[in-house]
C-alpha cells in the first residue's frame, strides 16, 4: 500500500510540474523557452534552424541570462530578496548618514518619488 | 438460422441506405404513355419516406444566419470547426538587462492568434497588463515609482521610476507551437521580469 501511495505521489508531482527548458544560440543570438519542457532538443533545433544551442533546465522560479556568452540560470525569487535587502540597506545607510534636516527632507522626497 | 440472420442484415442495410440517401424516382414517364397509379404512389413514397426520416442534405448556402434561431443553443461539439478551441497558459522570465532582441516561446501546443500578458518585476513596483494579436496590441501598467502609464504599442513593459529606462515587448510572430516576442531595451533598465501568458488559438 505504501508503495502505491509513493508511486502515486511521484506521478502527481511529475504531472503537476514539468520543468521548462531554455535554449540560447550564440551564433544567431536566439533566446528560446520551451514552456512545456517536453520537446526534444532536436525538435527545437529543427523548429528554429539552430545547430548547437546551449540548453538549461529550469525549475520553478528560475530564469536565464547570458553571461560571457554562456546561458546561465538564476533564481528570480532569491535575486528579488537580495535586491530588496540591498535597497533597504541603502535607505538605512543614507538616513543614518544625513547630517541635517534638509538632507532628511530630500531623502523623504526621493522616497516618495520612488528614486530611493 | 444463418439464412434468417443474413436476410435480416441485408434488410437492415437496404433500409438504412434507402432512408439515408436523397430520394430518387423509381418510375419515369414517357409522353403518351398511360400513367400507372401504383408507379406514382411508389415515387411519392420515395419522397415521403425520405422527408419523414429527416432531410440530411441542404443545398450549399441555403442555410444562413437568419435561418438559425437566436435561442437555438447549438452545442459547440456539433459545429464542424470550433473557433479558438485551444488555450494554454504558462510563465517565462526575462532579465531586463538583456540587449534588444527576440525571445521565442515554444511548447504551447498550437499556433496562437491572441495572447494576454501579465508581467511583474519582483522587488519593485513595475507591473504591466497587456494583450497582443501580433497586429493589434496595448498594455497598461505601473512604473517603479508607483505611477500609472499606458500604451506605446507594446503588450509587455517594465518601466523604471521617473526615467525613460524601460524594457518593452510585443509579439513579432505567432509560430506553429508558440510565439516570438520582440524585446526593446531603452536606457538601462534592471531587474528580472516574470511574464505570465494566456494563449488562445
Amino acid at each position: 500500500m505504501r508503495i502505491v501511495i509513493a508511486i502515486s505521489l511521484v506521478l502527481l508531482t511529475t504531472v503537476s510540474y514539468a520543468a521548462q527548458k531554455a535554449y540560447y544560440d550564440p551564433a544567431t543570438n536566439k533566446h528560446i523557452v520551451d514552456v512545456s519542457g517536453k520537446k526534444p532538443k532536436a525538435d527545437i533545433e529543427r523548429e528554429f534552424g539552430l545547430s548547437a544551442p546551449q540548453e538549461v533546465t529550469l525549475n520553478a522560479g528560475e530564469g536565464t541570462r547570458v553571461v560571457n556568452g554562456t546561458l546561465t540560470k538564476y533564481n528570480i525569487v532569491q535575486e528579488a530578496k537580495d535586491k530588496a535587502a540591498a535597497d533597504k540597506k541603502q535607505k538605512k545607510d543614507k538616513i543614518e548618514a544625513a547630517n541635517s534636516v534638509d538632507e532628511l527632507k530630500k531623502l523623504l522626497k526621493d522616497m516618495i518619488d520612488g528614486k530611493l | 438460422m444463418k439464412k434468417i440472420l443474413f436476410a435480416l442484415l441485408i434488410g437492415v442495410f437496404l433500409v438504412s441506405n434507402c432512408y439515408a440517401a436523397a430520394p430518387s424516382r423509381t418510375y419515369s414517364y414517357v409522353s403518351g404513355q398511360t400513367i400507372d397509379p401504383d408507379e406514382v404512389t411508389t415515387n411519392e413514397n420515395n419522397i415521403f419516406t425520405y422527408l419523414q426520416n429527416g432531410v440530411d442534405t441542404y443545398v450549399a448556402g441555403s442555410v444562413d444566419n437568419a435561418d438559425v434561431s437566436n435561442s437555438a443553443a447549438i452545442a459547440l461539439s456539433k459545429l464542424a470547426s470550433t473557433p479558438y478551441a485551444n488555450v494554454d497558459m504558462g510563465r517565462f522570465v526575462i532579465d531586463t538587462a538583456t540587449a534588444t532582441g527576440t525571445q521565442s516561446v515554444t511548447g504551447v501546443g498550437f499556433q496562437p492568434v491572441f495572447v494576454i500578458f501579465i508581467a511583474a518585476e519582483p522587488a519593485s513596483d513595475e507591473v504591466s497588463w497587456g494583450y497582443d494579436t501580433s497586429s493589434l496590441r496595448d498594455c497598461i501598467g505601473r512604473d517603479g515609482a508607483n505611477y500609472f502609464w499606458n500604451g506605446e504599442n507594446h503588450s509587455i513593459q517594465a518601466r523604471e521610476d521617473s526615467t525613460t529606462d524601460a524594457y518593452s515587448g510585443k509579439v513579432n510572430s505567432f509560430d506553429s507551437d508558440g510565439f516570438t516576442i520582440g524585446w526593446t531595451k531603452t536606457g538601462t533598465p534592471t531587474g528580472n521580469l516574470s511574464v505570465m501568458f494566456l494563449a488562445i488559438g
